[in-house]
């Protein structure tokens, strides 16, 4: 039977996190009401006319430097006219013939041997939003989103299954988040993928008849829309029927996708140069300014880690798993914190109270500050572990200097061995039992009684005070 | 492409095609008409052929420019009433458009 | 002493010196649009309410001592494709019926700062897509000289206000010569700018790389001072120059001084041009060259550069900006909309509203415009038109080196009667052939009154200067004014009072 290899390309859209649109000065923020962040240019009104936003422009540059992109040293706009209601100008302002870089490159996580070569990045003005309204069965235009800024990355087809796909995915959302130039939310579109799949008989050169998916709007709808399609294409190849070049639509609900009508497959774009929006420079001083000031990528960060933190490869990979991580040990070490006792405690504590909160990391309202306060007084013995902890959790919900918590509830340690001493004395004679199972040899039985202690402190006993104490009074009851 | 014959500039083809890009409804009438001036006005336009231009640069401007930037600061928004009131058909907010279907 | 014959500076010096007010200004002008703008049509819409208010507001400021312009006070016109909050601002086209822009033009904010008193929108061909009014959705104004001739295009309800006594000034807007050849067959001074000292922001675009806004006068002064009043450099406006605000200070100069020496000046002047213009045109303009000459200049010959070729490129270039430019108008947001778009599919919506939306004309250039990009004929066409723009641009800077200006006809011909090339659009698109090199340019370009001809009908010259060298175009044709009477003379009809 033939065999056939899958051939994927990708274009991602993502929107850029400026706090003005691309070429008008309505705000970007996601979420308000229906065309409330709109003005003549961007509601594409009579004698409105667009000027640039300078940021989107440096955070261009940015993903083109870290992608190593030949950056084009006079980069225009272009026209992109057809007829829809999200584009109130019937023109999308784009780049076509001079897009602001070209021929770079992106390296994989988990394939290192695949090097996918990125054809473009261009500059774009995001469309609005149309909803489709059941009691009148017309449909409904918020003009929010329009205008917004939009980087498009169009990979070569250099990739070949849904991991590789996956994995440049995820690859680049990491970068663009890193640099600061998209904060990459699929569930509020800022990232969106579509996807160039074509398949060929393993061995052969010439690229086969592709389509274009459409409208997956999660990494794994995106992965199961690459799979479906490869399939649906060679089981066609193998009726002896022929691939069509065409859009298709993914339902992620019914897992199957369907050719949108041809009308969208014939388009005829009479793309022109924009003449409102004159060329950008882009000058080897601004070129120079963009890569001094670039924010340190992931893969930097990870080895600054290792190498200069001492953090096992693990730790600094979880850590660089999304930038709020590592600027919270970063910011927490620079004040004054251990970087492993931070690195622990993030990996730790920090995300389990996200799991249990169901949240985002960086929905947790703590300062690094005051994180590596908490950190030092462990470090310092000035409370336990587990006091750290419960303080930790008061702190996810108050506004509170754990120093002076700590100090006011009377949290810190028990370092008096003389109390102590009378602790575990009144703990071993409460336990018979347990001490008279320790002495026969059962060893957990110690550790029931040192628990013991640790509760009757309410946690605050200087464990390693309480575990020798524990030891030498039971040596004690051994030999009366 | 098989649409312009001989020494035709513009077929009926072209322009049937043509109205339905600009999204005009055009009747026979029209067509017939549109058809004729676009013929004998690209005929007459199509003297600047006797000039050689491979090496030269096309002029998108009047002039050359220097980046015309905005920095990058977000401004209140006006009430959307004041755009929402030059239109017929409104609900919730939004404008009202036939149903776009994909 | 009658308002309405004094020029615009004249009438702005006596109500800056208190001599009259401006609310009288005002009442004059209100009395001559209400007794002859019915049969001229040069005004699609004005206000009389809304002309007193603006000139009492004025007048406060005055009396409170704010120095606002040499115009302030002073009622003026503005065409129908400048955004205004005031008026509604229709591009004499369906399309827009009842559009009332949500915001005003740059152009407009800085003539109110400037003390202006805008009396209404003017005429124009739909969306400035023709060159005699015809085109407009609301019939033709009329020459005020002559009422059955065309008062030129598109601009030309601004020149047949400013002709007639209706308005002291008017600014109108020039793609290929549309303030200029109206500015011509109605004996005004027009300028059309250098491309980027006229901010954009707010003129409804036809073709956006060519379009500019500006004066249409009465003399050269009273051009200088609304220069002054409108320039700005622009933030909302990408295409905005920079040497604006240089500009506004120098144009000041002009207004208040203006008296620049001709000695060492050298004007050209293209024999080839004068050949192919109607004898009384070749007279005008050579009797022109002569006057510079007796002034001091120096006339030295001149070949046009590819001539043959500016109209087509021209008309490639804009029809294809307009395709694009006029694809908004689609019914959904504002202007002409439908009762029963719901009744529709989202394509037969579109289409139903755009054609009927849409005059013959401009849906003639949106097919020839949406050609020239459409795949197959972009290089063959579109492409060819901007590499020949180059060639163009080239050539103005290689031959104009040394030399101040290059003086021409504006057109062929005076004023033609309405509706003469009415079913021949290639015949009216070549009339353009001499207006249309300064927008291809950039550069500057003035028409004044250079004689009547034998039928009544005045004929204009025109100077093409360089980028941003407009003050002194304004200088020329002011030291020229200052040796002919050829931009006094008036029409009849323009006399107070009396129905047009
Ligand atoms: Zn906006």
């Amino acid at each position: 039977m033939t065999t056939y290899e899958t051939i994927i390309g990708l274009e991602v859209h993502t929107e850029l996190q400026t706090d003005s649109k691309i070429f008008c000065s309505c705000s970007t923020r996601f979420g308000q009401q229906p065309n409330t962040q709109c003005c003549p240019v961007c509601l594409g009104l009579p004698g409105a006319l667009p000027v640039l936003n300078r940021q989107v422009a440096e955070l261009a540059l940015r993903l083109c430097l870290a992608t190593d992109c030949s950056i084009t040293p006079v980069t225009r706009f272009d026209r992109k006219n057809y007829f829809y209601p999200d584009l109130p100008k019937a023109y999308q302002i784009s780049q076509l013939h001079e897009p602001i870089g070209r021929n770079g490159q992106l390296c994989l996580k988990d394939f290192p041997e695949r090097v996918v070569r990125i054809h473009e990045i261009h500059m774009e003005e995001d469309a609005g939003k149309l909803t489709h309204d059941p009691w009148s069965d017309q449909s409904l235009v918020d003009y929010n989103r329009c205008g917004v800024p939009l980087l498009e990355i169009v990979s070569e087809p250099d990739l070949r299954s849904a991991e590789e796909a996956l994995d440049y995915l995820a690859t680049l959302r990491k970068l663009l988040m890193f640099l600061g130039v998209s904060d990459c939310r699929m569930e509020q579109g800022s990232l969106r993928a579509d996807v160039n799949v074509s398949v060929r008989k393993t061995g052969t050169q010439a690229l086969g008849t592709r389509t274009e998916m459409k409208n997956m709007n999660s990494f794994k709808a995106i992965g199961r829309a690459i799979i479906h399609e490869s399939q649906r294409q060679i089981d066609l190849l193998n009726e002896g029927g022929m691939i069509l070049q065409e859009t298709r639509r993914w339902d992620e609900n019914k897992e199957m996708s369907f050719a949108m009508r041809s009308k969208e497959n014939a388009q005829d774009y009479r793309y022109f140069p924009d003449p409102d929006l004159p060329p950008v420079k882009l000058d080897k001083a601004w070129i120079d300014r963009v890569r001094q000031n670039m924010p340190e990528r992931p893969e930097q960060k990870q080895s600054r880690y290792q190498h200069e933190w001492r953090l096992s490869a693990y730790e600094a990979e979880q850590l660089t798993d999304e930038p709020f991580l590592a600027s919270l040990l970063e910011q927490t070490i620079a004040c004054g914190a251990n970087p492993a006792d931070v690195s622990s405690w993030i990996l730790g504590e920090w995300l389990q109270a996200c799991r249990s909160g169901n949240c985002d990391a960086s929905d947790l309202s703590v300062q690094p500050e005051s994180l590596a306060k908490l950190l030092e007084m462990i470090r310092n013995n000035v409370i336990t572990r587990t006091t750290a902890r419960s303080v930790f959790t008061y702190m996810l919900d108050h506004q509170i200097d754990p120093e002076s918590y700590v100090r006011e509830h009377g949290l810190a340690m028990v370092n008096d061995l003389d109390d102590l001493k009378q602790m575990v004395a009144s703990v071993l004679e409460a336990s018979e039992q347990s001490v008279k199972d320790y002495l026969a040899g059962k060893e957990k039985a110690k550790t029931y009684l040192i628990g013991q202690v640790m509760r009757k402190s309410r946690g605050k006993a200087n464990p390693a005070h309480v575990n020798k104490l524990v030891e030498e009074l039971l040596e004690q009851h051994r030999q009366p | 492409m098989s649409e312009a014959k001989n020494d035709e500039l513009v077929s009926r083809e072209v322009i049937s095609r043509i109205a339905k890009l600009a999204r005009l409804d055009l009747d026979d009438n029209e067509q017939n008409t549109y058809e004729h001036d676009l013929e004998t006005i690209l005929d007459h336009f199509k003297k600047i052929n006797v000039y050689d231009t491979k090496q030269v640069e096309p002029a998108y401007h009047p002039h050359d420019y220097e980046n015309k930037l905005r920095e990058d600061d977000a401004k209140p928004s006006r009430p959307p009433q004041d755009w929402l009131a030059l239109a017929k058909q409104v609900k919730d907010g939004c404008y009202m458009v036939p149903k776009a279907v994909e | 002493m009658q308002l309405t014959e004094l020029s615009a500076w004249q009438l702005g010096d006596l109500i800056r010196k208190k001599e009259i007010r401006a609310l009288d200004a005002a009442e004059a002008v209100v009395a001559e649009i209400k007794t002859k703008n019915e049969k001229l049509n040069a005004f699609l819409s004005y206000d009389e309410a809304v002309i007193r208010s603006q000139a009492e507001g004025v007048q406060e400021k005055l009396d409170a001592g704010q120095v606002l312009s040499p115009l302030a006070g002073v009622p003026m016109a503005v065409k129908d494709n400048i955004s205004t909050r005031l008026y509604p601002t229709t591009c004499a086209s369906d399309m827009l019926q009842g559009y009332l822009p949500p915001y005003d033009a740059t152009v407009i904010e800085n003539l109110q700062q400037a003390g202006a008193v805008i009396t209404g929108k003017t005429n124009m061909d739909e969306f400035a897509m023709g060159c005699s009014t015809e085109t407009s959705f609301r019939g033709p104004a009329l020459n005020p000289w002559n009422q059955g001739h065309t008062p030129g295009g598109s601009s030309g309800g601004s020149a047949a206000a400013v002709a007639a006594g209706l308005s002291w000034y008017a600014l109108g807007s020039d793609t290929g010569g549309s303030i200029r050849q109206p500015s011509a067959y109605c004996n005004l001074t027009g300028l059309k700018p250098s491309y980027g000292l006229v901010s954009r922001y707010g003129l409804i675009a036809y073709a956006s790389s060519l379009d500019q806004i500006g004066p249409m006068a009465r003399s050269a002064r009273d051009c200088a001072a609304v220069m002054d009043c409108i320039t700005s450099q622009d933030s909302k406006d990408s295409t905005s120059s920079d040497h604006s605000t240089a500009f506004k200070a120098s144009c000041y100069e002009a207004t208040t001084g203006f008296n620049i020496s001709l000695k060492g000046r050298k004007i050209a002047l293209p024999e080839q041009a004068l050949a192919q213009v109607d004898p009384a045109v070749r007279r005008a303009v050579s009797e022109t060259a002569a006057v510079f000459k007796d002034l001091g200049a120096d006339i030295v010959p001149f070949d046009l550069p590819y001539q043959d070729a500016s109209v087509p490129v021209y008309y490639l270039i804009a029809c294809a900006e307009a395709s694009g430019n006029l694809a908004r108008y689609d019914g959904v947001q504002y202007g002409r909309q439908p009762d029963n778009g719901h009744e529709m599919d989202l394509t037969a919506f579109y289409e139903h509203n755009r054609s009927a939306g849409f005059g013959k004309e401009v849906k003639r250039r949106l097919m020839l415009g949406t050609f020239v990009l459409s795949s197959g004929y972009y290089d063959a066409w579109y492409l060819k038109a901007l590499k020949m723009r180059r060639m163009i641009i080239d050539s103005y800077n290689e031959m104009m080196r040394g030399i101040d200006a290059v003086l021409m006809p504006v057109t062929p011909s005076a004023a033609p009667p309405l509706y003469q090339h009415e079913d021949d659009p290639l015949a009216r698109y070549i009339s353009d052939t001499f207006t249309v090199d300064a927008n291809l340019t950039g550069r500057p370009a003035i028409a004044f009154p250079c004689g009547i001809n034998a039928g009544g009908l005045p004929v204009g010259a025109q100077l093409t200067g360089h980028l941003l060298a407009d003050d002194i175009l304004l200088g020329l044709v002011h030291a020229y004014q200052t040796q002919t009477s050829h931009h006094e003379k008036r029409p009849s009809s323009a006399r107070k009072g009396e129905p047009a």
